[in-house]
C-alpha cells in the first residue's frame, strides 16, 4: 500500500541492493552491531574549506580506519599542525559533501580553470570566511530563485563539469576504502548533502546510495528545491534510470529548522500519496550531531529531564549569528514531536509519513569521521570558528556544539548490502558517541525469561520484531504488547574508559482525542541517578551497571490507538568536552587569573560541564487495523 | 599662514583606518570603520556582479555600520580636535601629528578582531588578513 503510493508520488519503493563482491568470512544471522559515521564533510564542502580543512574524502576514510591524519590550522609551509586518530576505528562510514557548490569551490581553488579569476573566486582566496557566506547564501537562501554565480559561465558549465570531476573522485574514494575482501572490514557508501535552507531555516538532507551505481551528479537544492523534489529527481536519475540504483534519504538537524522540518508547508501539501513518498524515501533521520540533539525540548510534551541535553539556545542558523534574529526552539523543531505527529497522520491519512528510525552523526567539517571523543574534541568546525593557520584562543569549538555521535546497525554482515538493508528497514539506533550495544524488540508474547537465561535475541526475533519494525496485530482482545531490550556499556579504551550506564527508558507515543501524547517509562537501572562526576578530574564517583536488561508490558495499551515505542538508554553522568578542555587549561574559577582568553564559557553556569551520554534506538510501531477490516 | 588642511580632518581619516570600532549582524568584532566599507564594497561587487540577496544584505550591514562609525569618528574629531589645537597653538601642526603617530600606534597593537579575517585579536595588518 505505502509502496503504491509513493510510486504515485514519484517516488518508487526500493528493490533489493546488488553488489558484486565476495561473501562476507564472518556473517551472522542473528546480525552484529556496527558502527559508523554517515555524515562527514571535507574540504570538497564550500564551509569546511573556507575554515581551513584540506582533508579529502580518501584521508576521511583513512581515518575511519583508524589511520593518523593531519588538520588544520596549517602552517606556512602547508604542513598541518594537529593530528587526529580514533581510538577505535569505524565499521563504515560515508563522506557527505554539501552538493551545492562542489563544482564552484573547486573552480576557485584550480588555478586554469575557466571562473578562477572571477571576483567571487578572488574573494574566496583572499577572505574565505567572507566567501563562505557570500557563497553559501547564494546556494542556500538565494537558491532555487537564484542561478549559479555567473562565473559558472553559460548554462553553468564551467560550475557543473567541475563537479562532475569532484563526484567522481567523492566515488573512487568511497570504492577504494571500501573492503570487498572476505575479511569485510571496511564498509563505506556513496552520500552527499542536500542543503536546502528557504528562508534560511535547515532542511538539510544526507542522501546515500546503495552501491556504486549512481548519478553522474548529485541533485542539490539548485535543481530541487523541496525535499518533495528532491525525492522525485533522485527517483528518476537513480532508481528509475540506473539499474542497481537505491538512495534513501536522511534529515538531519530538524532542531535548526524553525519548526519546518516536519511541516507540509516546507515541502509539499500532505496527501497519502505524499506521506508515503515522505515514508518511502526517508526511513531514518539524524537524532544528534555536532550541532545539538534533536530528539525532545524540556519542557514539551512528557514531562522528561533527560531531553535537557546538547540543546542549543537557537533554532535558526540566522539566530546564531544575527542575534536579534535569534528565537528560542519550539517542540515542533524535535523528532519526537514529529514521531507522534506521524501517527496522527497515519489516523488522517491511513499512512505515517514519520517512521523514522533514528541514527546519530558527528557532521565533522575536519573530514574526521567517528571524532566523538569527548575528552579530545579538536572542534568539527564548519559552523564553528575558523582555524585557517592558528587555532582560536580558548575552546576549541563554539561553546553549544558538541562531539557528535555515531550511527548503529544491526547487520549479518559488513557489507554495503547487509548495511544499506539494516537502514532500510531501521534495524539501527543512535549514540551520542559512546560505543553502547542496545538491542530492543517488541512483540505480544516475549517473556521476562528472556532476561533470565534464554536466549535474548533468538527469542526476539522469533516471537517479535526488532528495532524499526511494526507489531503484528495483537493475537487476541485484551492483550498488551510486550518489548524486550538488553544493553551493553561502552567497554571504552585503556586511555578513555567507558562509562557504566544507569538506566533504561521506553520512551511512548500515541494518539488521544486526534493528539500526540507521550510519557517516558523508567525500565531497568537506576531512575534515582545517584552517580556523580568529579568535575576537577573527570573521574566518575557512584554505582552502575556494565549492562541491563528489562521486559516492559505496556500498562496503559489502546488497541484502537496508534503508537510507537522507542529505547533510550542513558549513562552515568560524564565530563563535558567543555570540562575536559577546561581543565586541561587549568581553569579555575576562583581564580580569575586563570580564566585565559576564550575559556569564560568554563565558568559560566548556563554552559553544563557534565553530560549523560545515551543512546536512542528505533522505534518500534503499533497500528491498529483499519476501522472494519480486522486487519491491517 | 593659514593651513590648507584641517586637522580635525587629518586626525579623522587616520581614525578611520586605524580606530577599532565595534560591529555586529554577521558575528561581531572590533574593527577599523575603513575595513567595514571596504568589505561593504566587496560584498556590494559580488552583488553586482552576481547577483542574489545576501550579498547586499552583507553589503547592508557592514555599510551601515562603517557609515555610522565614519559618522562618529567625524564628529568626535570635530568636537575634540579644535580645541586641543587651540590649546596648543602655535604647535597645533605638532599636535596633530603627535594624534596621528599614536593612532599608528594604535594600528600596531592587537586590538582588531573580525572572524572574516582572523580568529584571535590581531593588529591592523593582520584585519586585513
Amino acid at each position: 500500500m505505502v509502496g503504491l503510493l509513493a510510486a504515485l508520488a514519484g517516488v518508487a519503493p526500493a528493490g533489493p541492493v546488488l553488489e558484486r563482491r565476495e561473501p562476507c568470512a564472518d556473517r551472522d544471522p542473528q546480525r552484529r552491531a556496527f558502527f559508523g559515521d554517515l555524515h562527514v564533510h571535507t574540504r570538497f564542502s564550500l564551509d569546511a574549506s573556507t575554515q581551513g580543512t584540506r582533508v579529502g574524502p580518501r584521508e576521511a576514510y583513512r581515518f575511519a580506519r583508524g589511520e593518523p591524519i593531519g588538520v588544520q590550522p596549517h602552517g606556512p609551509d602547508g604542513a598541518p599542525r594537529r593530528t587526529l586518530q580514533l581510538s577505535r576505528r569505524l565499521d563504515f562510514a560515508a563522506v557527505t559533501d554539501h552538493a551545492e557548490l562542489l563544482g564552484e569551490t573547486s573552480v576557485c581553488e584550480t588555478p586554469g580553470l575557466p571562473g578562477y579569476d572571477s571576483l567571487v573566486c578572488r574573494v574566496y582566496r583572499r577572505w574565505p570566511r567572507l566567501a563562505f557566506y557570500l557563497m553559501n547564501g547564494r546556494a542556500s537562501r538565494d537558491a532555487p530563485a537564484a542561478d549559479r554565480f555567473a562565473f559558472c559561465g553559460p548554462r553553468s558549465i564551467y560550475c557543473l563539469e567541475a563537479a562532475a570531476t569532484v563526484w567522481a573522485e567523492i566515488r573512487a574514494a568511497a570504492e577504494e576504502a571500501y573492503d570487498r575482501t572476505r575479511a569485510c572490514e571496511f564498509t563505506t557508501f556513496v552520500g552527499y548533502e542536500w542543503t536546502g535552507s528557504p528562508e534560511g531555516v535547515n532542511l538539510h538532507r544526507n542522501v546515500l546510495f546503495g552501491g556504486d551505481v549512481v548519478p553522474d551528479l548529485p541533485v542539490s537544492y539548485f535543481e530541487a528545491p523541496s525535499p518533495a523534489a528532491l525525492w522525485r529527481l533522485l527517483y528518476r536519475r537513480c532508481a528509475k534510470r540506473l539499474p542497481g540504483c537505491e538512495f534513501l534519504a536522511i534529515p538531519h538537524n530538524s532542531n535548526l529548522s524553525g519548526g519546518l522540518m516536519f511541516d507540509p508547508s516546507s515541502n509539499q501539501q500532505m496527501t497519502p500519496a505524499h506521506a508515503a513518498a515522505w515514508a518511502q524515501a526517508e526511513p531514518l533521520i539524524e537524532v544528534m550531531q555536532h550541532k545539538g540533539d534533536s530528539e525532545c525540548l524540556p519542557g514539551v510534551g512528557a514531562r522528561d529531564e533527560a531531553c535537557g541535553f546538547e540543546k542549543l539556545p537557537y533554532q535558526t542558523f540566522a539566530g546564531k549569528y544575527v542575534p536579534w534574529m535569534a528565537t528560542a526552539p519550539t517542540g515542533r523543531n524535535f523528532v519526537r514531536t514529529a514521531l507522534g505527529e506521524g501517527l496522527v497522520w497515519q489516523q488522517r491519512l491511513g499512512v505515517n509519513p514519520f517512521r523514522f528510525g533514528l541514527i546519530a552523526g558527528t557532521d565533522t567539517h575536519l573530514g574526521t569521521p567517528g571524532a566523538v571523543s569527548e575528552r579530545d574534541h579538536p572542534g568539527h568546525g564548519g559552523a564553528g570558528t575558523p582555524a585557517m593557520t592558528t587555532m582560536p584562543p580558548g575552546l576549541a569549538d563554539d561553546v553549544e556544539f558538541n562531539p557528535g555521535g555515531l550511527a548503529v546497525v544491526w547487520a549479518e554482515e559488513n557489507s554495503r548490502t547487509a548495511i544499506f538493508e539494516s537502514l532500510r528497514r531501521r534495524e539501527v539506533y543512535g549514540t551520542s558517541g559512546p560505543r553502547l550495544t542496545v538491542r530492543f524488540f517488541g512483540g505480544w508474547d516475549l517473556t521476562e525469561a528472556m532476561c533470565d537465561g534464554l536466549p535474548f535475541v533468538e527469542q526476539g526475533y522469533q516471537g517479535g520484531v526488532p528495532m524499526g519494525g511494526v507489531l503484528a496485530p495483537p493475537p487476541s482482545a485484551g492483550v498488551a504488547p510486550v518489548f524486550a531490550m538488553w544493553t551493553l556499556r561502552d567497554p571504552g579504551t585503556e586511555r578513555e574508559p567507558g562509562t557504566p550506564l544507569q538506566r533504561v527508558q521506553v520512551v511512548k507515543g500515541w494518539v488521544e482525542d486526534g493528539e500526540a501524547r507521550e510519557h517516558v517509562y523508567d525500565v531497568a537501572g537506576n531512575a534515582a541517578g545517584t552517580a556523580t562526576v568529579d568535575l576537577e578530574t573527570c573521574e566518575p564517583h557512584g554505582d552502575g551497571y556494565d549492562s541491563l536488561c528489562g521486559v516492559w508490558r505496556d500498562p496503559a495499551f489502546d488497541p484502537e490507538r496508534p503508537a510507537f515505542y522507542y529505547v533510550r538508554v542513558l549513562e552515568n553522568p560524564s565530563c563535558r568536552w567543555t570540562a575536559h578542555a577546561c581543565n586541561a587549561t587549568g581553569v579555575d574559577c576562583a581564580q580569575p587569573a586563570t580564566i585565559g582568553e576564550g575559556f569564560a564559557a568554563c565558568c559560566d553556569p548556563a554552559h553544563p560541564r557534565t553530560v549523560q551520554e545515551r543512546a536512542w534506538t528505533s522505534p518500534i510501531w503499533y497500528v491498529p487495523a483499519p476501522a472494519g477490516t480486522g486487519s491491517r | 599662514m593659514r593651513r590648507w588642511w584641517h586637522g580635525w580632518v587629518v586626525v579623522w581619516c587616520a581614525a578611520l583606518a586605524t580606530v577599532p570600532v565595534p560591529y555586529t549582524g554577521v558575528e561581531d568584532g572590533w574593527v577599523p570603520a575603513l575595513w567595514m566599507l571596504v568589505m561593504a564594497a566587496v560584498a556590494g561587487a559580488v552583488g553586482l556582479a552576481e547577483g542574489g540577496w545576501v550579498p547586499w544584505q552583507l553589503a547592508a550591514v557592514l555599510g551601515v555600520q562603517g557609515l555610522l562609525a565614519t559618522a562618529a569618528l567625524a564628529l568626535a574629531a570635530r568636537l575634540l580636535v579644535p580645541p586641543l589645537e587651540a590649546f596648543a597653538s602655535p604647535r597645533a601642526s605638532w599636535l596633530v601629528g603627535a594624534l596621528v603617530a599614536g593612532l599608528g600606534a594604535v594600528a600596531w597593537c592587537d586590538v582588531y578582531r573580525s572572524p572574516v579575517v582572523a580568529n584571535r585579536w590581531t593588529n591592523l595588518v593582520g584585519i586585513w588578513g
